[in-house]
């Protein structure tokens, strides 16, 4: 089963792999990220930082869907990433019984957008118009949406980080 | 993942599931702005690390021996106390090899990120084998890194 979707923009890293999956007891991590899927380069990166205890795919955004969807998948525990609205609002929509989408870090890299600059909207959260729109079809889909960096940090509700 | 990461994780969870609250109270310093530096780092990974004391010597004035003797006025007697330094042989740690001598104290030369972010993990009682073990495991994590990075993704095998 699907223990919690991540969007994060670092994939793996220090708050995923030490946080993250032990705070929800996660046995499997699957990276859901056609650009990282494709780089044998980005895949051993991303697995230096993967945590021993969990086995960790780094597959396509349709992979990871068939993956979740999988009945075997049942009686795993698993933390599903990706790395961007449009990859979060199409596993928001294919991947079946989500309990919580929690978005962490977005949108620190590349802050312009031809002229646009991203809206801060936390210090760990920065989108420009369009992706708000995006952000905003995820919610719509029903699935219980939050923005909470690491387990400590207290949960907050994502419509109204973004002040939708 | 390297073993002090790993073991970081696992004495997390202990921690998570024990619920300790014994005091090991954790002294940093450096040459220059490498201990607040480390603190800054380690910061963004665990959050307030509210056990850690720093102090960047050779900045200012004051000297490692003032912030010492400060960071003890604090310490308990029950508490533990690990005094860290930047660098075998250095100045800094010179000095703190002086504070030896006082009770439930212990001293860790050259100092990474890896073995920071484990230790500030840890909770006392902490015994000298499990100490070892951290400062083994933060050797590995000391490393070259090539092309190989962590492997490969299990793509295949993930059932």
């Amino acid at each position: 089963m699907i223990k919690m979707v991540r969007l994060d923009e670092r994939m793996i890293h220090g708050q995923i792999a030490i946080k993250w999956s032990r705070h929800l007891g996660v046995d499997r991590i699957i990276v859901a990220d056609d650009t990282a899927a494709a780089s044998e380069i980005m895949q051993k990166s991303l697995m230096m930082a993967a945590p021993a205890t969990c086995k960790t795919a780094i597959v396509t955004v349709e992979k990871a869907v068939a993956l979740c969807n999988d009945p075997r998948a049942e009686n795993l525990k698993i933390l599903l990433i990706v790395s961007t609205p449009e990859n979060l609002l199409k596993v928001a929509r294919e991947v079946k019984g989500i309990p919580v989408i929690n978005v962490g870090n977005y949108g620190r890299i590349a802050a312009k957008q031809g002229t646009e600059m991203r809206k801060t909207y936390d210090a760990n959260l920065y989108a420009y118009d369009n992706e708000v729109a995006v952000f905003k079809q995820v919610i719509d889909t029903g699935v219980h949406c939050i923005m909470q960096t690491t387990p400590e940090h207290t949960p907050q509700d994502l419509a109204k980080v973004l002040k939708l | 993942m390297c073993g002090a990461f790993r073991h970081f994780v696992q004495e997390y969870e202990h921690k998570m599931n024990e619920g300790e609250h014994t005091v090991l109270k954790i002294f940093l310093a450096s040459h220059g702005r490498f201990a607040s530096g480390l603190q800054s780092s380690c910061g963004i990974l665990l959050g307030a690390c509210d056990n850690l004391t720093v102090f960047d010597a050779y900045v200012d004035q004051s000297t490692v021996q003032e912030h010492l003797d400060a960071f003890y006025a604090t310490v308990e007697p029950e508490d533990e106390v690990l005094l860290c330094s930047d660098m075998y042989g250095g100045s800094v740690n010179q000095v703190m090899f002086t504070y030896l001598d006082r009770p439930n104290t212990r001293l860790v030369a050259g100092v990474n990120m890896s073995f920071m972010m484990t230790v500030l993990g840890e909770d006392a009682p902490l015994s000298d084998q499990t100490l070892d073990e951290i400062i083994q495991d933060a050797r590995e994590c000391l490393r070259r890194v090539d092309l190989e990075g962590g492997g490969a993704s299990s793509e295949e095998d993930f059932f």
